[in-house]
């Protein structure tokens, strides 16, 4: 442990030291959590901001823990991401939880350690910092999704995700176990070697499929997807809001660093497989979409579709062969593509959840169709702010979920024309036509809330008025949708979209 | 200039955030007067008009105006998002904030005592910020913002009375069927975009006059060269935002929306975009004849078949709904022919004289109480005189009776298919001619069914008709105005004139010395007997028209009687919606019903995966005491997946 080290784990000690405090001082028995908790864990996410605020932009990459954890322009977007995301759980939750009377201390505890463990992902070099990242992340989700214990759905949600999820982690030790066993060491780096003469060695072929089924678990896709949709809709809101884009942030950083190290040594094989899976993965979510009659359910589907999508840029990623001989991926437009994806998806997502999380009555009813119906006339905000999301989302111009969505299809067209395979190109095009199907889905919101009548429905007139910390982040999530989509920087704040992609063509830069 | 060039659009947008505000307030029981959303509203466009103005007397020849910055890095180049105003797009902003001001003071009038006052101005404005975007930018990226903006406008004026289930469907039917359209442009966009590297106009223009064989090489697809490829999915995007074959099935259903809203989107503005896209993107187009021969097809096709189901129908916004699609084909014809002026001026000219047949519609229907049969109309030229008047001078604008607009601006665009050096040029001629006597004819049915004969409006409806407001009238006499005189801005050199708007427009497709892309062969004699020609084509369709609804009204009938099939045929607008629906519609629906969701994401997989889940059971087994099956099954499926991957892996 070096001062280098400490320098390092800045953004990670916010979240690690606002969860001890909230443990110190999390409040009695008998007088209720103290209310300042969730300033608490606020505090935390703030710190990293300021910490990602202060080292950012990064000369090199910082090694801690001997190169198991690496600091570099990924591990500050992700830092970044996650953190943005946990702080709107927790304004989120603040409400939430109020309402459905189970505000208690250990909640924000397991988002701040869901959190850092998102981090840790996004930093790690090895195998093993890696699985740690995923279980301390994992684990806090698990009980997170139960933390409603009094709903059926909200326990069983928690339990199908352990039980496939710890099925999940199996499949990362095996693979790590094996890969280990082939190359002899727990490095991403020496993977890239190995992978030379991969065709010999099944041992190290088999592993990375392993891996590879592990990292698609965690970011929903086909056909390791099945227990997103229970899980997602049996959570609580915030959570699912908070789940569907932080652990996407954390694996999809994650797997751009082993990628590119696989990559290395071009195994065809791979790229096939990636392709197929990014397909059907569109297509079982999209078509799965197109069915739902809750929303949550919905969002929830339409998550593995957004999985789908990313996996696209997975497929096509591309770097330039460096001065050593080895393959350089930061300048890689597809890698770019997915973290701006992933940034657009994080603030419309966490604002459409916010809207849903406000709507939601006990039992987590309230979130068909119908109850939407003529509520873009009642609530006039509530409905703008969640037509823009729902259109982020589906990506129409003018929002952030357009440039992602450009920049992923531009990538795949740009690595597929004027080669002669166009398999690529036909990604792209099947993608777009999978964005098509999307739309009918996103667009039944809108119809509902500017289409129907109102329900005479007594219990929405008497509806509480938007909490703070939900308002708070619906309405920073609807001025990022916006300004990430179309936004310029005129005044140098170092906010919209040019900063923004700026900042994404920075964090590669120090990849390897 | 440059800050006249960017208020433009911001006072749109300050307008419409305004009136959304003054719309929410009123909805939380404050009183706001109509007056001061009335004021508020059309303040915007009518300064925009001014400036628009402004800066037409100040552009210098040649002259464009730039402003922009930075949007999004694709590649190693930063695409900026940035408004370029040249002569072409003078013209289209002329067209907007003109046609646009006199539209929204007639709404104050129309739309007066409507509960949704200030939504709808709201949306309006929206409407034409997103609309002066399109025409402004700088980029093909930032034009399909303003492209994919003006049609959620559109889609929201449609559904406008929301509480109405028919007029909902009808504004999902036009956004659905536009994404059809949208998806071919993405592509076409990208395809622009890997090859040139840039989606800037100017950049793209300067890249293609460099090196052109970079969009000539094959693209892969089918063997035809880049260019053509991405011409065509261009053009994809075009037949939807116009309304061209296939893609027009739309339009009609839009005219459920207020008839305003009809006027300035589905006539004057947004659906012209695909011809003013095509316009601008015109030396790309150059390189790729076969696309040019397509697009030029379709438009005269569109052009034919929308003009005869124009003549069996008997709503008078559907009339003038297909009479649309046909006109924006005739636009097609000229932009596929390289004669980009010729189109433009056809699409100023239509603007005036369709938007006043519209409104004039609009107040025929406001008098008639909602009606919109012409069946049940007639004799209302003493009644309200001025929407008579003007109406009839629009109709015969567009018929092609000289001096007005439309005879100018057709028969340019049928002199050019005739004279075109290539192939087809005559049958496009053919198509067009063709087109030009059913205009006629339903022109003149139009009028004469509404204005002429007896009244065939029930009492009450009778007691009710009036001329409509002076904010009303006062527009449509403008208009009609404009439809009458506008011609002359435009004299082919053959009766003596300069053709000065082909010039100006001219001016800013072509680099200096460059001459238009159509050729013009044959002589002044040929053209001045196929104007003649034309003309009586016009007068012979009016006269059809006069004889059968005026005349001797059970004429029709008889014709009806004899040829039932054909009738039918084409008053069913020859069954392409129920060929969409059967072929299209429904099997996506049933999708959505859920059949293919059941058979993919539970049966199927289920299905397929029950022989390995067997193999499994045993570790299912142990999972099954913690949970519900759900879960077994779950994992049975993520183990076949990973099982899949190993082998697709390994061999």
């Amino acid at each position: 442990m070096t001062w280098e080290d400490t320098k390092s784990l800045m953004p990670l000690l916010g979240p690690f030291l606002a969860a001890l405090a909230i443990l110190v001082v999390g409040g009695r028995k008998e007088r209720g959590p103290n209310p300042l908790l969730p300033l608490l864990a606020l505090a935390g996410f703030g710190w990293t901001l300021v910490g990602v605020g202060c080292l950012w932009p990064l000369e090199g990459a910082h090694d801690a823990f001997a190169g198991g954890l690496r600091l570099d322009g990924l591990g500050l977007v992700v830092a970044l991401l996650v953190s943005l995301g946990g702080a709107a759980c927790t304004l989120l939750s603040v409400d939430y939880l109020k309402r459905r009377g189970r505000n208690l201390p250990e909640f924000y505890v397991l988002v701040l350690f869901s959190a850092l463990g998102m981090m840790v992902m996004g930093m790690s070099t090895n195998w093993l910092s890696l699985l740690l990242g995923l279980e301390t992340m994992s684990l806090a989700l698990y009980v997170l999704c139960g933390f409603l214990r009094d709903e059926t759905r909200s326990v069983e949600s928690s339990i199908k995700y352990f039980l496939t999820g710890s099925f999940a982690s199996g499949l990362f030790l095996f693979g790590m176990g094996l890969l280990y066993g082939g190359t002899g060491s727990f490095e991403f780096r020496d993977l890239g070697g190995a992978m030379l003469d991969a065709q010999s060695q099944p041992l190290i072929v088999v592993g990375v499929g392993f891996l590879l089924a592990g990292f698609l678990f965690k970011i929903g896709a086909a056909p390791l997807h099945m227990w997103l949709p229970d899980v997602y809709e049996g959570a609580p809101t915030p959570i699912t809001g908070f789940m569907a884009t932080g652990v996407k942030v954390a694996a999809f950083a994650a797997v751009i660093r082993v990628l590119s190290e696989i990559y290395q040594h071009e195994h065809v094989g791979l790229r096939d497989v990636l392709w197929w899976i990014a397909l059907i993965t569109m297509i079982v979510g999209n078509v799965a979409a197109l069915a739902q009659t809750s929303v949550k359910r919905m969002l929830a589907y339409s998550s593995i579709a957004h999985a789908g999508y990313l996996t696209i840029a997975l497929v096509v990623m591309r770097g330039a062969v460096g001065e050593n001989g080895a393959i350089d991926f930061s300048g890689s437009l597809a890698a770019r593509a997915i973290l701006y994806y992933l940034l657009a998806y994080l603030v419309a997502n966490m604002g459409a959840f916010g809207v849903l999380s406000y709507l939601e009555k006990q039992g987590g009813k309230g979130l068909a169709y119908e109850d939407l119906a003529g509520l873009g006339f009642k609530h006039r905000f509530l409905g703008l702010v969640l037509s823009v999301f729902a259109l982020s989302l589906a990506g129409i111009p003018g929002t952030a979920g357009f440039v992602g969505k450009f920049l992923v299809f531009g990538s795949a067209v740009d690595a597929g024309v004027g080669t002669a395979d166009s398999s690529f190109v036909l990604l792209a095009v099947l993608g777009i036509l999978n964005s098509l199907v999307g739309l009918y889905y996103y667009l039944r919101v809108l119809i509902q809330l500017y289409a129907k009548p109102l329900a005479e429905d007594a219990s929405t007139r008497g509806a509480p008025l938007v909490g703070m910390g939900t308002g708070l982040v619906i309405v920073a999530s609807f001025i990022g949708t916006l300004w990430w989509g179309f936004g310029a920087d005129f005044l140098n704040l170092g906010f919209g979209v040019e900063p923004a992609m700026r900042m994404m063509q920075g964090a590669l830069a120090t990849l390897r | 200039m440059e800050t006249l060039v960017v208020l433009i659009p911001l006072l749109l947008l300050a307008g419409s955030a305004i009136s959304g505000i003054l719309a929410l307030a009123k909805t939380r029981g404050h009183e706001v007067p109509d007056r001061a959303i009335s004021w508020i509203a059309c303040t915007g466009p009518v300064l925009a008009f001014l400036f628009t103005v402004l800066i037409f007397n100040n552009m210098g020849e040649g002259q464009v105006l730039v402003a922009g910055y930075d949007w999004i890095l694709a590649g190693g180049a930063w695409i900026k998002a940035g408004f370029a105003v040249d002569h072409l797009t003078m013209v289209m902003l002329m067209v907007v904030t003109g046609v646009g001001s006199l539209i929204h003071v007639y709404s104050t009038g129309y739309m007066k005592g409507d509960g949704g006052y200030a939504r709808y101005f709201c949306y309006l404005n929206l409407f034409m910020f997103f609309m002066l975007v399109l025409v402004m930018a700088n980029s093909l990226l930032l034009l399909f913002v303003g492209w994919e903006g003006v049609g959620l406008c559109s889609y929201l004026l449609i559904g406008f009375w929301w509480a109405d289930e028919a007029k909902a469907r009808a504004g999902m039917k036009a956004f659905l069927v536009n994404r059809i359209g949208d998806a071919g442009f993405l592509l076409g966009m990208l395809a622009i975009y890997k090859t040139a590297g840039t989606l800037n106009f100017q950049d793209l223009r300067t890249f293609v006059a460099g090196n052109p064989e970079a969009f000539l090489q094959g693209s892969g697809f089918f063997g035809v060269s880049l260019a053509t490829a991405s011409c065509l999915l261009l053009f994809l995007g075009a037949t939807g935002k116009s309304a061209q074959i296939p893609l027009y099935v739309w339009l009609p259903d839009a005219m459920a929306g207020p008839t305003p809203v009809s006027a300035l989107i589905h006539a004057a503005t947004m659906v012209t975009a695909g011809v003013y896209m095509i316009g601008r993107m015109n030396f790309l187009y150059a390189l790729s004849p076969t696309s040019m021969i397509v697009v030029s097809l379709v438009g005269a096709l569109t052009a034919f078949f929308a003009g005869t189901i124009a003549m069996t129908q008997f709503d008078i916004k559907k009339v003038l709904a297909y009479s649309t699609v046909s006109q924006l084909g005739y636009m097609f014809i000229a932009a596929g022919l390289g004669a980009v002026s010729v189109a433009v001026f056809h699409l100023v000219a239509h603007a005036f004289f369709k938007a006043c047949l519209f409104l004039g519609s609009g107040s025929v229907i406001h008098a008639m109480d909602g009606e919109q049969d012409m069946r049940k109309m007639g004799g209302l030229q003493r009644k309200m005189p001025i929407t008579f008047i003007t109406m009839a001078v629009s109709a015969l604008a567009m018929a092609g009776i000289p001096p007005l607009a439309g005879f100018f601006s057709k028969d340019e665009i049928l002199w050019k298919a005739f004279s075109s050096e290539l192939g087809h040029g005559w049958f496009l001629w053919l198509l067009g001619i063709a087109a030009a006597f059913c205009t006629a004819v339903y022109m003149g049915r139009l009028i004469f069914m509404t204005f002429f004969g007896s009244c065939r409006a029930d009492e009450k409806t009778r007691a009710h008709i009036h001329e409509s407001p002076k904010s009303m009238t006062g527009v449509l006499a403008v208009l009609g105005v404009g439809a009458a005189v506008i011609g002359f801005l435009n004299v082919p050199h053959f009766l003596g004139g300069h053709a000065a708007f082909s010039h100006y427009v001219d001016s800013a497709l072509m680099a200096a010395g460059e001459e238009p892309l159509a050729a013009e062969t044959g002589s002044v004699a040929v053209e001045l007997s196929l104007a003649l020609l034309s003309v009586m084509v016009a007068f012979a369709g009016l006269m059809l028209a006069w004889r059968w609804w005026v005349k001797d009204p059970s004429l029709p009938a008889t014709y009806v009687d004899r040829y039932p099939e054909v009738y039918e045929l084409v008053h069913d607008k020859y069954r392409v919606d129920e060929f969409y629906q059967g072929a299209i519609v429904e099997p996506l629906e049933n999708v959505a019903d859920g059949t293919l969701y059941k058979a993919i994401d539970r049966k199927g997989v289920d299905g397929a995966v029950n022989g390995m889940a067997r193999a499994f059971r045993w570790l299912g087994a142990r999972l099954a005491s913690a949970e519900t099956g759900n879960v077994r099954t779950y994992v049975a499926v993520m183990i076949a997946g990973i099982l899949l991957v190993m082998l697709s892996l390994l061999t």
